[in-house]
């Protein structure tokens, strides 16, 4: 079932049985206790909609955009519902049924931008006076670099691929990646720049593209679903995140011991949107030094989410709280996860809870256990 | 000022919804019933539950009690509209009391989370609804929930001590307590089931029961659903009660494994999950019986889970696969039904015939231990004139039981979609008494009204009716 225009497929909708067995794995309604922010509530809701039974209103939009879209609900949903996708076409919908009249006339670059300037951020004054002051936090504080580093591909590949020398040469694409945000119902937005991707990788006899964030590698393997061709289907079979890659083959001897206490938060767009559960903890089982100590609920959403960190900060904000008691109780000093949105969330989580601590991705520690010498 | 408006200046803004695009979520569960709330209500406390029935029944509104919405019977739906009092937000375990072996909880606590919180202390909360790891307490407690391991341990009602209640007038009774005897009418055990009708639970003190120190699950396939019926019979001729027996047919069988995958065979006949638990010794033991009789029976195959992961996984998928059911077809109705064990596979074949004869698919999976039935219809609800073919088919199923020997519900409760049912196994003077015990204690008529004892019995009772509107128009009083 392909993504439409006008809302979610019905079949996708009528697969809820509204068991409910989702209601405790959805971050939102643990903390809210109100059905409107569950995912059984938020199909009901959408089904709604498009029963003509409610309206596209301020409410409406509330309950929507609440959501993490982190799909724990699809991981432990026995009917096999397709949240995600369920989300992406019904905010799909509710976008574009409020700009359908201007937009129709434009042409695509000036609808891109428009879109983007008009629809996602300036009527969002909050967004953009949150984004602007967290962007002057993170340059004070030093966490750019880490955002460039989460926006650049080539570096962190470079860094991956450093270690597996029996690989080819690695492929530097001169190309930015981008990672094409699928749940924001910015559709054409995100097919536009997945047919970037599939030029820069595709025909390049790659055995694998590898990614060190969770959150492009869960959206690149669904090009097949936004874009419905052969190109796409080979981009995704080819898209491997870096913790699912390096599990995969068999890895040269460490050079030295990692001596950390860690604790996963299991980042929801590896283990929700990709099913990769395994991979991260076959790698810190084998780093010499490591011991892992699990936290409560390591699958449940730090809140951060993608742009959610910016557009939803009280919700964002509560749930960071609430997860950084279960990383406190663990007395972990190392807390690892797989994607750089999570790393920048979490780093937010030990300043605010004025512990000490730091936040690694898997890849990091893999790479120190690497190093010959002390950094 | 409105109900709404009181409401919100007593508990907070967040804690009171209105509007079509707020509170539509309440209009359903798990079952297929529908009824628009009016309002909801999302309490902290019992001061809260105490002020929320003061102001509802000064505006004389219908007040509707709900815990996660995982029922099935309707019993969370308001049928007449009014004011919906979800217990989410009081989920807090008060107390384990390791040495009472009981703990005290608010009415919001998932079922599972309470064995969680006793897990530390080797103890456990014994009824295991397949929705515990949504369903609340207090859910629990208003439809007397079971489970698969009710068979040797009992259902809600037996494990139940005490509760904190708010009545009618907004007044606090506290029924029961720790001690394991109590004097005078057993008022706890008329609250245990009652779904809402008499009262709001705030709090309920429940018996927990020491982790078995061994546990043998057995898988055992079978050809045929004759066959496993035939083991079920053999086993309980053992005189063995096992802690749960479970049987799925192969139209469950398909579901289950698609979602699940933990290890059952999606091609065969009928497959039990039996579990035995207790000392070493005597587990050991009865798995030996288990063993032979399901060979004695016919059986394919025979796996005992051998490790503690395997297990849980084919409960876990045991436990889902109602829920999977959406993986076959977009709707179904969920039924629950007893017959006297020996006939189950009579009944079955029943169920088969009717089945054919309303050209409608129906998934068996129940707790064959105690011929608690779970058929389920599927069907697609887009196909015009089919609800009612389902229906009918659903009330052939129930008559049959009753007519083995049986009764209308297991474990799910009466709520809206059984009502109609009830004259069918209980007597006029029957009802008459279970309507006055209702009016005695709840004379106002607006607790949950239209649910459980059906009309004509109570004062203020109210016939079935699916999807019913809400009957007062919106800004009237809300």
């Amino acid at each position: 079932v392909g993504l439409t225009s006008t809302g979610p497929a019905p079949a996708d909708l009528s697969q809820c049985v509204h068991c409910g067995l989702c209601l405790q794995n959805c971050p939102t309604y643990l903390l809210t206790g109100y059905e409107a922010e569950s995912p059984r509530g938020r199909i009901h809701l959408i089904q709604a909609l498009n029963e003509g039974r409610v309206e596209p209103n301020e409410a409406y939009r509330q309950h929507i955009e609440l959501c993490l879209v982190c799909r724990n609900c699809e991981s432990v949903c026995p009917s096999g519902v397709h949240f995600g996708r369920i989300m992406e076409a019904a905010r799909a919908q509710l976008y574009e049924s409020e700009y359908e009249s201007e937009k129709a006339r434009l042409p695509l670059a000036e609808r891109i931008f428009r879109r983007l300037a008009f629809h996602e951020l300036l009527p969002h004054r909050i967004r953009l006076r949150v984004l602007f002051g967290l962007l002057t936090v993170y340059q004070q504080s030093g966490l750019q670099a880490l955002i460039r580093a989460s926006r650049l591909l080539p570096a962190p590949l470079a860094e991956a691929e450093s270690l597996l020398p029996e690989l080819p040469r690695p492929f530097l694409p001169r190309w930015e990646v981008y990672p094409a945000e699928g749940n924001t119902g910015e559709r054409q937005v995100a097919r536009d720049l997945a047919r970037q991707n599939l030029q820069a990788f595709l025909g390049r006899g790659l055995d694998a593209i590898v990614v060190n964030s969770a959150g492009c590698g869960a959206v690149m393997k669904e090009y097949p679903e936004l874009l419905d061709d052969a190109e796409a289907a080979e981009f995704g079979r080819l898209t491997r995140d870096v913790t699912e890659f390096l599990a995969s083959i068999e890895l040269a001897p460490f050079q030295r011991p990692v001596p950390r206490t860690v604790t996963l938060q299991e980042s929801c767009h590896l283990v929700h949107a990709q099913r990769i559960k395994d991979a991260p903890r076959q790698l810190l089982a084998v780093i010499p030094g490591i011991e892992l100590r699990d936290m409560a609920h390591p699958d449940l959403c730090c809140g951060s989410a993608g742009l959610y960190m910016l557009t939803e900060p009280e919700m964002s904000t509560r749930i960071l709280d609430d997860k950084m008691q279960d990383v406190a109780s663990t007395g972990a000093q190392t807390i690892v996860t797989a994607n750089p949105g999570c790393m920048m969330q979490l780093q937010r989580g030990v300043r605010r809870a004025g512990i000490s601590g730091e936040v690694k991705h898997v890849v990091e520690l893999v790479d120190e256990a690497y190093q010959t010498r002390s950094t | 000022m409105s109900l709404a408006d009181r409401l919100r200046a007593a508990l907070g803004a967040d804690a009171v919804f209105r509007g079509a695009e707020d509170v539509i979520m309440y209009e359903y569960d798990y079952g297929l019933d529908r009824a628009m709330p009016d309002l909801v209500a999302l309490p902290r406390s019992t001061a809260d539950v105490q002020v929320i029935v003061r102001e509802a029944q000064a505006a004389g509104v219908p007040i509707v009690a709900r815990g996660a919405g995982t029922g099935i019977s309707g019993g969370a739906v308001p049928a007449r509209g009014g004011l919906v009092v979800a217990f989410s937000r009081m989920h807090r375990v008060l107390e384990v009391d390791a040495e009472n072996r009981c703990a005290v909880v608010q009415p919001g606590v998932v079922n599972l989370d309470l064995s969680k919180a006793a897990e530390p202390y080797g103890l456990f909360f014994a009824p295991d609804p397949s929705s515990q790891k949504a369903s609340t307490i207090g859910g629990n407690v208003a439809n007397n929930a079971g489970g698969p391991h009710c068979l040797s341990l009992g259902v809600t009602v037996n494990h139940v001590l005490g509760l904190e209640v708010v009545l009618h007038d907004a007044s606090v009774v506290r029924l029961g307590g720790k001690a394991a005897e109590t004097p005078g009418l057993d008022l706890t055990g008329v609250l245990v089931g009652s779904e809402g009708t008499l009262g709001l639970v705030t709090e309920a003190t429940v018996r927990l029961l020491v982790v078995p120190e061994a546990v043998r699950t057995t898988l055992a396939v079978f050809a045929s659903v004759e066959a496993a019926s035939e083991a079920v019979s053999g086993l309980i001729g053992r005189g063995i009660v096992p802690a749960a027996l479970e049987m799925m047919d192969r139209l469950a069988l398909s579901a289950i494994e698609a979602a699940f995958h933990a290890g059952y065979p999606p091609e065969a006949g009928a497959v039990l999950l039996v579990e035995v638990d207790g000392v070493l010794e005597q587990v050991e033991a009865q798995a030996a019986i288990v063993d032979a009789v399901c060979r004695e029976a016919g059986a394919l195959e025979i796996r005992l889970a051998a490790t503690a992961d395997e297990r849980a996984r084919l409960w876990a998928a045991r436990k889902g696969a109602a829920s999977a059911m959406g993986r076959i077809a977009p709707n179904y109705y969920l039924h629950d039904a007893v017959v006297p064990r020996t006939r189950l596979p009579a009944i079955l074949a029943n169920i088969v015939e009717i089945g054919q004869r309303y050209d409608l698919p129906i998934a068996n999976l129940f707790h064959a231990g105690d011929g608690n039935l779970h058929p389920m219809i599927l069907f697609d609800v887009r196909e015009p004139g089919i609800l009612d073919r389902v229906m009918a088919a659903g009330r052939e199923i129930l008559i049959a039981c009753i007519e083995a020997g049986g009764t209308i519900t297991g474990e799910h409760g009466v709520g809206l979609e059984k009502q109609s049912f009830m004259p069918l196994v209980f007597s006029p003077a029957d009802l008459a008494v279970m309507g006055r015990v209702r009016d005695a204690i709840e004379p106002s008529g607006n607790f949950n009204p239209a649910k459980v004892v059906p009309a004509a019995e109570s004062a203020h009772g109210a016939p079935r009716q699916a999807s019913m509107p809400a009957l007062v128009p919106e800004g009237m009083w809300v």
